[in-house]
């Protein structure tokens, strides 16, 4: 049991917390807008909410673990922060741009289909 | 019972383990989409659905199977500043390599998943049914 592989234990544990975290909270989030795509078909709706968290648990994790090889050895507890901290925050960052993408994509279909009005002109005073 | 050995066992056995779980999210969710899709015909839904997910399986475990060899890789090694090959004789480098494997074979599923999902979309609107077109009438000005 070296350096190494507390690493990459380390590793898969914050990663894997932060997917699963943020994958539930789409997943929580993200119900009202398919219901609304969906014309209010429920189960139509969370079915396809599911399979959709599936994916990206599945493209999530799948990249995770690509890239948790380190190719230097890692000999002391520093250069283990050093190696967590690049390897996480490259992937919490990540997470953090998709999910940006995804919202301002979201905001944009809603404008254009009418379902998300974000000022009211139309208020009389 | 080396190292390689152990990779190969964990290896098949979660890759089993994720296959399965994908099949059954994808297969009791995609029953709802199916239904839709022959119009409310449940038998012939449900059968198709049998057979979607019978070839989900097979595609899966056949690509999990198929990628299963573990060979030594290429290294660059900083002591000699050359590249050697990397032996598979400790658990990091067992877990290094096991890694890259499992973490590609996943990522082959996730693409599965969205390419059935799509397909199931994809046909959801086309079967839908069509509204028939409304004919305007020309404005015919009454005979006087």
């Amino acid at each position: 049991m070296n350096y190494n592989v507390i690493t990459y234990c380390l590793y898969l544990l914050i990663t894997l917390f932060v997917v699963v975290y943020v994958g539930n909270m789409l997943f929580r989030n993200g119900c009202p807008f398919l219901l609304n795509t969906f014309g209010g078909n429920v189960q139509l709706a969370d079915a396809i909410n599911r399979i959709l968290l599936a994916g990206y648990y599945l493209i999530n994790i799948g990249y995770a673990v690509i890239v948790l090889k380190v190719w230097k050895q890692v000999a002391s507890l520093q250069e283990m922060l050093d190696v967590l901290g690049n390897k996480a925050g490259t992937i919490i960052l990540g997470l953090g741009i998709i999910h940006m993408f995804n919202v301002v994509v979201l905001a944009a279909i809603g404008r254009k289909k009418g379902y998300l009005i974000l000022t009211n002109k139309n208020q009389q005073p | 019972m080396n190292y390689i050995v152990s990779a190969y066992s964990l290896y098949l056995a979660i890759a089993v383990a994720l296959t399965i779980w994908v099949a059954r999210t994808l297969h009791t969710n995609s029953k709802v989409l199916l239904v839709e899709i022959f119009h409310g015909e449940n038998e012939l839904a449900v059968s198709v659905n049998k057979l979607l997910q019978v070839g989900f399986y097979l595609i899966s475990i056949g690509c999990a199977i198929i990628r299963l060899e573990i060979r030594p890789n290429w290294q660059f090694d900083e002591v000699t500043r050359t590249n050697m090959l990397q032996e598979i004789n400790s658990v990091q480098s067992t877990i290094e390599v096991l890694s890259y494997k499992l973490g590609s074979f996943i990522l082959i599923l996730g693409l599965m998943l969205f390419v059935n999902f799509f397909l199931l979309l994809m046909l959801r609107s086309g079967s839908k049914p069509r509204t028939p077109r409304v004919i305007q009438q020309p404005l015919v000005r009454p005979a006087l």
